[in-house]
């Protein structure tokens, strides 16, 4: 929410504090600043002058104005579309004017024959953040010509930007902020007049005092309203005739400030109360109104023509204001078409009410429209200031040629009773860990109006004040307390107790697999990276996606993969290599950890000193042998057919636990080499060992066989001719066909637990022979390596 | 020739045989190299035998004595320097057989563990140490775990804070790893004290620059008979303190979430330490934002049916942790194809 300083001192002084310490000071109060901003640096040059005459001038594009700013006349050429005999704010030659946020110094410009002085200024030339750039500020006729632009709108100021948590609707307005400042500097608060104090803690005495000063004015307006949605409903019925066109100088300036621009004295007046006293209102043009008013919620497929040119249909859960036919307004949120005042109207009624937040926010919610209003009422507005606010405003339609002709008025006195809540200062003092005294209590509370009683010794009674709805506990006190003495006086303690490690063994055992996991993957020239897990397709549909192309929740991890490797490569990466671990959606309720790896390129890095060899599947397989050393693979035949140029199962524990394949893409054209793996397959890092399976003191003896068989025997089937005793493991170095037979060289280990002799060694080479033989080989050469 | 012309020959021979000794030394490798050197120059056919034959050729006493001594001196010298070479086993190379060491060195891939998984496994060591345990709870989660357990019923403006991804079940996917609270009560059934911290993925509709709809989370919760507001702040400043370095100042500014009372933002001193007025990193505020908590609402406490205790809870963002610690811009570059955010990419 925006605000300027200024108009914070009407309430509270603020006399010698810098604008960067009171930002400081909000911020650490817990009222987050987030910029301030000096606004109308050059105002102090800018003149109200009067347009006496637009002229067209032979050969001038641009009209040419004639201008008076009280001493002399000029003639200023100006292209705004609403240039006319009027007032304006006119920048005189050598006076400066900030443009996108650069400073430009305007002069004398010549046209033809013509000299231009100066230039007619626009809302944001002035400097107003957000002002219209491409029509001219309107002044009133009131204003004095030759008067500085500074002095009419009470500039330069400070335009502060702070972010207001939702519990704290009470700071949505300057009044508000202006309560709060006057708390963090412990100076005093001064409503716009003076207000019998209890009337902030008893809503029954602020109805009394709103009954008293206009007895007799009671009118029928008000035929119904729902209870359970709206609380205070009050509306105000006023006559006449406008007699200004433009608002004064002050309310146009502090609009835009907050953020708003100005449209008509009307409107002007009750926006200018919205910002200053947090209360929306809203104007009907009594004449389009059939009937009397109620409050209502809307019936299924009732329709609306809103004020931003749109129809909505609205619900039995919406809220609308309502005349004897058709709504006339979404209740706080929008007005309707229908209804709608223009500054021609005669009788106007004016609304001030108190809505259910809750009813507010959903419909406001349902229909995406978030205004001004809706953003208040949704959280929660003061009851306090919903009369008050309504009277504020009657003011100035007084003084702007209306009189008032009665009112009619809701109110549920009910919902606003004070709470009271009971703290002592020894819990206060437990719970933050600090030691402050009785009267640091009291004092902090009496800035911030919560009313207090003492009980006993050390023990209070509050009362907050009818805007502080977020204050319902002992707890909501202490923070209070605390935020105004400042966070900084709690001391820092550490709770040196310690959990009783109630993690199971299962838990620990795959955080630390997943760690190793990745260092593992890390080491082995992988990058890890992490994916959205939102896809085309799944079996969990997301009702809202941020993107409606990926509107599931993935039940698979490799296709992220994938897409990762593909883009990489599209950036002009040879050499890809990445992994992730993470949870995918499978199915109804199984949320599940998967492990997925992809390579693309070649097998090394590509330097002067290593083979350069394009990384097959075997690249993704033998790391599949280290992770599950006791898996099997076996041919895919239909699962993942459709997406893979070839793929394998991976098969664990008797079970199916990934897979692993390749895909050769026409329009991508390198391979890439996909796996993925079922996480809870995975076997612990830690028990991959068997102590002294290769220890023995002896040397490890190796040896050599070559052999052909038919083409078509597979390495897993000619592996078993060497399960043969006192083999300890046995690889293949080199495999080659030739003429429909293929050619096997593999190495094989024999562990000495005895010095064996020759003959001991032969026996178990006759048995692998023998083996191999008898399965079709054709053993051509045993060597010692 | 005159005798001194044959001294000088003799000068001459001994010189050359020295050369030539030292070259066939240094590209001696094995002991059979050595071997053969050693008998061709002191064999007793050798060279250093051939030049004693020569002396008594030399008729002056003097001019005699002095090759004599040039003899001794070369065969000194050798049987030195072959019993040196055959002693030491090290054959140092010569210049030219030296190779370039500026070559890349001959290695495999390197990879990277992901930013945030360090960031995680940093910020679970420092909590595991403080006497922490670790707790984790579904992504998909229910409205009353994420939601109306931690205080924040249908229709409170608090839901506006995190924009939610719901499932066409009604479920939703966490916004937080605050339900992870709630879970873990629920779990213990009141065995105190709960010391847990929950790391974990989350989600919300959200995507800039500082924003992505998937990012991590790390929530703590302590609940003890007595718990004070100090114990928190103690544990959060030890901890980012643990964190960023000793220097570190932290900050705790008033704030509000639902589910904590009273709440707090940390803020932690920007390594610019607030002198840099155009610092990119925290805006020339001096601070950056990087925790949210409180003392746990009494209402959270009710839902799971604890009574009379007290508890602190806290919830920080990886992403921003990782990114200010690793000087990352942007949080997009953490996600998808990311190598970016990475310091180095090998070929």
């Amino acid at each position: 929410m925006k605000f300027p300083l200024k108009w914070i001192a009407d309430f509270v002084d603020i006399d010698g504090v810098h604008q960067d310490e009171l930002a400081e000071k909000l911020t650490l109060s817990g009222v987050e600043v987030e910029s301030v901003q000096k606004v109308g640096k050059f105002c102090e040059s800018y003149k109200v002058v009067e347009v006496l005459e637009v002229k067209k001038i032979e050969g001038i594009r641009l009209p040419v104005c004639v201008i008076y700013d009280g001493e002399g006349k000029y003639e200023v050429v100006s292209g705004a579309p609403n240039v006319k005999p009027g007032k304006f704010l006119w920048c005189p030659p050598g006076a400066k004017v900030e443009k996108d946020q650069e400073v430009v110094e305007i002069g004398l410009k010549k046209i033809k024959n013509l000299v231009s002085y100066g230039m007619l200024l626009s809302p944001a030339e002035l400097g107003f953040p957000g002002g219209e750039e491409d029509k001219l500020l309107e002044l009133p006729d009131d204003v004095e010509v030759g008067r500085k632009a500074s002095e009419i709108f009470d500039l330069p100021d400070f335009v502060f930007d702070i972010s207001v948590t939702p519990n704290r609707g009470d700071l949505l307005s300057i009044i508000g902020v202006a309560r709060e400042i006057s708390a963090i500097l412990g100076r005093n608060f001064q409503f716009l007049y003076s207000l019998p104090q209890d009337i902030f803690y008893d809503f029954e005495k602020l109805l009394e005092s709103f009954l008293s000063q206009n007895e007799g004015k009671k009118v029928e307006i008000i035929s119904y309203v729902d209870g359970s949605r709206c609380f205070i409903y009050a509306a105000l019925i006023f006559e006449g005739d406008l007699k200004r066109y433009i608002s004064p100088p002050k309310i146009i300036s502090r609009l835009y400030l907050c953020g708003a621009r100005p449209i008509n004295p009307v409107v002007d007046a009750t926006n200018y109360v919205l910002f200053e006293l947090g209360q929306p209102t809203h104007v009907f043009d009594l004449d389009k109104i059939q009937g009397k008013i109620s409050v209502r919620t809307s019936r299924d497929g009732e329709k609306i023509l809103c004020l931003d040119g749109k129809e909505r249909e609205l619900t039995q859960d919406d809220l609308v204001i309502s005349d004897d036919r058709n709504p006339v307004a979404i209740a706080g949120i929008i007005g309707g078409e229908n209804s709608s005042h223009s500054p021609s109207a005669r009788r106007i009624l004016l609304e001030s009410a108190f809505f259910a937040p809750w009813s507010i926010r959903r419909t406001s919610k349902k229909l995406g429209i978030e205004t001004e209003s809706s953003y208040r009422f949704s959280r929660r507005v003061d009851p306090s200031m919903v009369l008050l606010s309504a009277l504020r405003i009657k003011k100035f339609f007084e003084d702007y040629g209306f009189d008032f002709c009665g009112f009619d008025l809701y109110v549920d006195s009910q919902k606003f009773k004070v709470k009271n809540i009971e703290l002592s200062l020894d819990f206060l003092n437990d719970y933050l860990g600090t030691n402050f005294s009785f009267e640091d209590v009291l004092n902090t509370l009496r800035k911030l109006w919560i009313k207090t009683e003492i009980l006993s010794d050390k023990k209070i009674v509050c009362f907050p004040p009818l805007w502080r709805n977020d204050i319902n506990i002992k707890e909501d006190i202490v923070e209070e307390v605390a935020r105004i003495q400042g966070y900084d006086k709690i001391p820092l303690s550490l709770p040196s107790v310690p959990s009783f490690f109630l993690e199971d063994e299962e838990s620990i055992s795959r955080r630390r697999k997943r760690e190793s996991i990745k260092h593992l993957f890390s080491n082995l020239g992988f990058f890890e990276v992490k994916t959205y897990p939102f896809s085309k397709s799944g079996k969990i549909k997301i009702a809202n996606p941020m993107d409606r192309e990926l509107a599931y929740l993935s039940a698979n991890l490799w296709e992220k993969i994938y897409e990762t490797i593909v883009a990489s490569l599209r950036r002009g990466w040879e050499n890809v290599r990445v992994f992730e671990i993470d949870n995918v959606f499978p199915e109804h309720d199984v949320e599940k950890e998967l492990l997925s790896f992809g390579i693309s390129g070649y097998s090394f890095p590509i330097l002067w000193n290593l083979p350069k060899v394009k990384a097959d599947i075997f690249d993704i397989k033998g790391i599949v042998e280290i992770i599950l050393p006791d898996c099997s693979f076996s041919k895919s035949t239909e699962k993942y057919r459709d997406n893979f140029s070839f793929s394998f199962l991976i098969i664990s524990g008797g079970k199916e636990v990934g897979f692993l394949g390749s895909i050769i893409d026409k329009k991508i054209g390198t391979e890439i080499l996909i796996c993925e793996i079922d996480f809870s397959a995975v076997p612990d890092m830690f028990e991959y060992f068997e102590v002294g399976k290769f220890y023995s003191e002896l040397p490890i003896l190796q040896r050599d066989i070559s052999f052909f068989v038919p083409e078509g025997k597979t390495w897993d089937e000619l592996k078993t001719a060497f399960f043969v005793e006192g083999v300890l493991d046995v690889f293949v170095f080199d495999v080659w066909s030739e003429k429909g037979r293929k050619s096997f060289s593999a190495r094989f280990l024999i562990k000495q637990e005895k010095p064996m002799s020759s003959e001991e060694i032969n026996k178990i080479l006759n048995k692998i022979i023998f083996n191999l033989e008898s399965m079709g080989a054709e053993v051509r050469a045993v060597k010692q390596s | 020739m005159t005798e001194k012309e044959i001294t000088e020959e003799i000068k001459e021979r001994i010189k050359k045989i020295k050369e030539e000794f030292e070259e066939e030394i240094s590209k001696s490798k094995s002991e059979e190299d050595i071997k053969r050197v050693k008998s061709k120059f002191l064999g007793k056919k050798g060279l250093i035998q051939e030049l004693f034959k020569i002396i008594p050729q030399i008729k002056e006493e003097e001019k005699r004595k002095e090759i004599g001594k040039l003899i001794n001196e070369l065969k000194e010298h050798i049987e030195e320097k072959t019993k040196s070479v055959s002693e030491s086993q090290i054959i140092i190379l010569k210049e030219e057989e030296i190779p370039d060491i500026t070559l890349p060195g001959r290695r495999g891939f390197l990879g990277s563990l992901h930013p945030i998984t360090i960031t995680l496994q940093k910020i679970v060591l420092i909590f595991e140490k403080m006497g922490f345990e670790v707790e984790q709870g579904p992504e998909i989660e229910d409205d009353w775990h994420n939601f109306t357990a931690l205080n924040i019923p249908p229709d409170h403006p608090a839901r506006d804070m995190q924009d939610t991804f719901y499932l066409e079940d009604g479920r939703l996917l966490r916004t937080h790893t605050s339900p992870v609270q709630i879970r873990a009560m629920l779990k213990r059934k009141g065995i105190l004290p709960v010391k847990i911290i929950a790391p974990g993925r989350v989600f919300r509709r959200d995507f800039d620059a500082t924003h992505s709809p998937v990012f991590h989370q790390v929530e703590g919760l302590f609940v003890n008979r007595k718990v004070k507001m100090s114990d928190l702040f103690g544990t959060l400043d030890f901890f980012f303190k643990k964190f960023f370095g000793e220097k570190t100042k932290v900050r705790f500014r008033p704030s509000y979430f639902p589910f904590t009372e009273p709440s707090a933002e940390v803020d932690v001193s920007c390594i610019c330490e607030g002198e840099d007025k155009n610092c990119k990193v925290c805006k020339g505020s001096g601070f950056l934002e990087v925790a949210g908590c409180g003392m746990v609402h009494p209402e959270v406490f009710k839902s799971v049916g604890y009574e009379n205790v007290q508890g602190f809870a806290f919830g920080m963002g990886v992403e921003r942790l990782a990114m200010i610690k690793f000087g990352i811009k942007d949080i997009r570059l953490l996600f998808g194809e990311n190598f970016s955010a990475f310091k180095k990419r090998f070929l």
